[in-house]
Parts: structure tokens; sequence; C-alpha cells
């Protein structure tokens, strides 16, 4: 179930271009960050997505004003498996 | 060996351009955005690098509408038959390349638009008052303008940015071709209205052959030629609808584009300034000394405002092609014909005779080879 060991958040996107112009971003800013595959418990898809800390959260957030970046989806992990925010 | 094919495809490039290639065969070597292990993701790394460095090579604000393709052929094909619908009306440039003349006549049978040519002749290719007449005139019935950004074979540069205020104000499309401009001339596709761009690597990007890209305004609207895997969206069988993976079915071309992005890259460094400086000092010398060749006629302008280092002539009595092969015996490259444009050279009147020698020049090339041509010509014309 786990995405990454450490990381307790999820972002997902449309495709690898715009996981890979989110995760330049990011690193830009300095958030701590892990390229994962996509848990199938959350898409069917075989993409990959960015793994972060809740911590970042708010960061992270500001990527979904980022036109650039279409972000599908951001998860929290929960000890059942992983929330949505903003649903 | 003196190389002026430059407008078929660029003869130099910059070092890095072949190195970028051979790290991105040698040491990266994966699938770019489908396996996910580090390997694969280099490659995807490499594959977005590309399409930012054209997004602001062409400024385009979402890297995102920039899909690759293998040349501005497959640009324009995916362009025109992805856009055009049946009965749609299409004004065509007096220039236009076979890249899209032939998409054009094919649609024309099979979806039953309607190719109107461009107002204007060879010296004037726009005429821009007679085009906003036809626009207007049209009433919607006219649905896309497609116009190269520069003849390939006169090297005439057309006035696009005019072209896509007219086309923006009518509520055209407008599809520009920019095989031949791009990399020289400075083409922004916010400010130049422009809906579809279509570019080629391996000419004045100088990256190499195998790489190209159309940019898109509005992806939504479009149809992909191609259909196939993406490395998104797998469990379904149908392609995605969202850019850039809609247009960008199979693997891409990931050598190709580690060399696509040091051209560019290099391109961005001198700048297009210095590019187009370099080609009018080409293009005023050598139209001067072909001027001094008895019985040559030059195609063009020759004003470096309007021109790039493309030069058509021909000389009395002369076949091309045998003209040509003639330069080749005495190591000059340069391409004689109808330059996969016929309707450029039905404007210029030159297509019953079987067209014309070209020599297109770039910034690696000198005046001392322009001298040694001239000379080579001079003896060739004398009989």
């Amino acid at each position: 179930m786990a995405s990454s060991a450490k990381h307790d958040a999820l972002a997902l996107f449309q495709s690898i271009h715009f996981v890979l112009t989110a995760e330049r971003i990011l690193k830009e800013r300095d958030i701590q960050i892990d390229l994962v595959p996509v848990p199938k418990s959350l898409s069917a898809d075989c993409g990959m997505a960015i793994a972060f800390y809740r911590r970042d959260l708010e960061g992270v957030c500001e990527l979904l004003t980022n036109e650039r970046c279409k972000v599908s989806a951001i998860y929290l992990r929960t000890p059942d498996g992983y929330e949505e925010v903003g649903e | 060996m003196i190389y002026f094919d430059h407008a078929a495809t660029a003869g130099n490039r910059p070092d890095a351009v072949g190195k970028a290639m051979i790290n991105a065969l040698e040491s990266v070597a994966a699938n770019p955005g489908r396996s996910g292990h580090r390997r694969s993701l280099e490659a995807a790394r490499i594959v977005t690098e590309a399409r930012d460095e054209i997004a602001a090579l062409i400024g385009a604000p979402d890297s995102s509408h920039v899909v690759f393709t293998k040349n501005a052929t497959e640009a324009t094909n995916l362009a025109l038959f992805g856009m055009l619908k049946e009965g749609d009306g299409v004004v065509a440039g007096l220039f236009e390349h076979n890249s899209v003349m032939r998409p054009l006549r094919h649609l024309e049978k099979e979806r039953s638009i309607r190719v109107l040519d461009m107002p204007g002749e060879a010296r004037t290719p726009v005429d821009m008052d007679a085009l906003a007449g036809l626009l207007k005139e049209a009433h919607g019935s006219i649905r896309l303008v497609a116009l190269g950004s520069a003849s390939n074979v006169t090297g005439q540069i057309m006035p696009f940015t005019q072209v896509g205020e007219l086309c923006r104000e009518a509520g055209v499309l407008f599809l520009v071709d920019g095989a031949q401009g791009a990399g020289i001339l400075d083409i922004d596709v916010e400010r130049d209205r422009i809906d579809a761009l279509a570019l080629t690597g391996h000419k004045s990007l100088l990256g190499p052959p195998g790489t190209g890209a159309l940019y898109l305004r509005n992806p939504d609207d479009v149809s992909p030629l191609l259909h196939g895997g993406t490395g998104s969206k797998s469990e379904a069988e149908r392609q995605p609808g969202f850019i850039p993976d809609k247009f960008e079915a199979g693997t891409a071309n990931l050598v190709g584009l580690a060399g696509l992005t040091a051209g560019i890259r290099y391109v961005r460094e001198i700048g297009l300034e210095h590019r187009r400086a370099q080609q009018a000092e080409m293009l005023a010398y050598l139209w001067r000394r072909l001027g001094e060749v008895r019985g040559l006629t030059r195609y063009g302008t020759g004003d470096p405002d309007s021109q790039l280092a493309v030069v058509s002539f021909t000389v009395n009595g002369w076949d091309t092609g045998h003209l040509a092969h003639e330069l080749d015996r005495s190591e000059v490259c340069c391409r004689p014909g109808l330059h996969c444009a016929p309707r450029a050279h039905r404007t210029l009147g030159t297509f019953e005779d079987g067209g014309t020698v070209r020599f297109g020049l770039s910034g690696y090339n000198t005046p001392i080879e322009i001298d040694t041509v001239i000379d080579l010509l001079m003896r060739i014309a004398a009989g």
C-alpha cells in the first residue's frame, strides 16, 4: 500500500510531463519529494506520482493553481489507505 | 567541400548536439515515461526538457501544448487532418511546400474542403487588403489560413505577424509552417496569434533529422493522427484526451530530442537577432556576387529585410540538375529542382523549366566560400 516509506502525501497528475514539470518546480522550492508509482488503490494508471510530506501540503496545493502542472488529485495517507484532499 | 544546402538540412551543428545524443543513447537509453525506474525517469526528463526548450523559443506559455513529431511534415499533417472538417475552406500561401499542399489536396477529396489561393504574387506573396476582404466576404466559410514562415525556394519571409492578426480578427484558424524560419526568425505564437505552428528540428534549430514538433493553441479541438501506448491511462483502450499524451502514441525519439534540446539551446544562446544578422550578411553578399555571373537569373527580393540567406537561380542554357551536378563535382553541395514546392515554382514562373538551383546558407558559411563558388559558376556559365 505504501507509496513511499517516509512520505505521507501524494500528488497525482494527468501524465508524466506534468509530474516532471511539478518535480522541477517543487525542487526549486526545496520541497522534499520522491517520484513513486501511482498506487493501484488510487488509480489503474501505470504512471508516476509525487510523494511528499503533509507538512508541505500548502506549497504543493499551490500547484493546483499552476496551469502547467495539471494536478489531478492530492491524497494524504491515513491508517486505512488514502484520503483525497479537497473532496 | 562547400555546403550550401542548409535549407534542406543543417550541415553543421554545435558539438553539444552530438554529445547530448550519445549521452542519451549510451548512458540513459531507456523508455521515457513508461517504466518508472531511474533511467526511464531520466529519459522522460530529456523529453520534457526538449518540450520546454521549444516552448521558450516560440513564446508558448505552456509547454504541454508542444507535441513531438518526426518532422514538420508530420506536424502539418497532424494540424490539417486534426483540425479540418467536411467542407471547410482553407487559404493556402502561394509558396507552400508539399508538406502543406499534399495533405490539403488529399483533404479536398476526402473531406470536400475548398482550397483557395492566397491573394498575392511572387514579389508580394500576401496582399493584405485582398486577404482581409476575402476573409470578410467568406462569412465564416473559411476555417483556416496556412502560411509558411519563409519560402524554402526563395527564402522570402512571409508576413505571418500581420496575417495572424487578420485571422484572429476574422475568427479564422492560423497554421504556420515554421520549417524554414524557426531558429532564425522571431516567431512568437502569442504575439503572432498562431493557432498551430509546425517545426522541424533538422534545419535552423540545429537538431538531428527525425525530430519535429507541433504547437497547438487549442488541442481539444484537434484529433490525433496516431493512437497507441502513451504510458498513461493504460487501463483504457481509447487514446487519452489530455495533452501531450493525446498526440504522442508510441515511444518518443529520445536520442533525437536530446540533440534537439542542445541545438535549440545553442540557437537561444547565440540569439535570433544575431542569427538573423548572419543571414542578412550572407544574403547581401551572395545576392550581389550572383548578379555578377553572366546569364544567371536570381529569384526573390535580395533584400535582407524580407529574405533569408536562401537564393534560387537559373543559368541560361543549363538544366538545374546538371548544373548542381557540375557544382558537386567541384565539391559544392546545393539543391536543384522543385524543392518539394511546385506551388512556389508556379508562382515564380520556374515550374515549366524544372525549377531552380538553390543555395541555402548558414552562419557556418563564409564570404570566401561564396567567392569560390562564384568563380566556379562563372567558369561553368562561360562554357
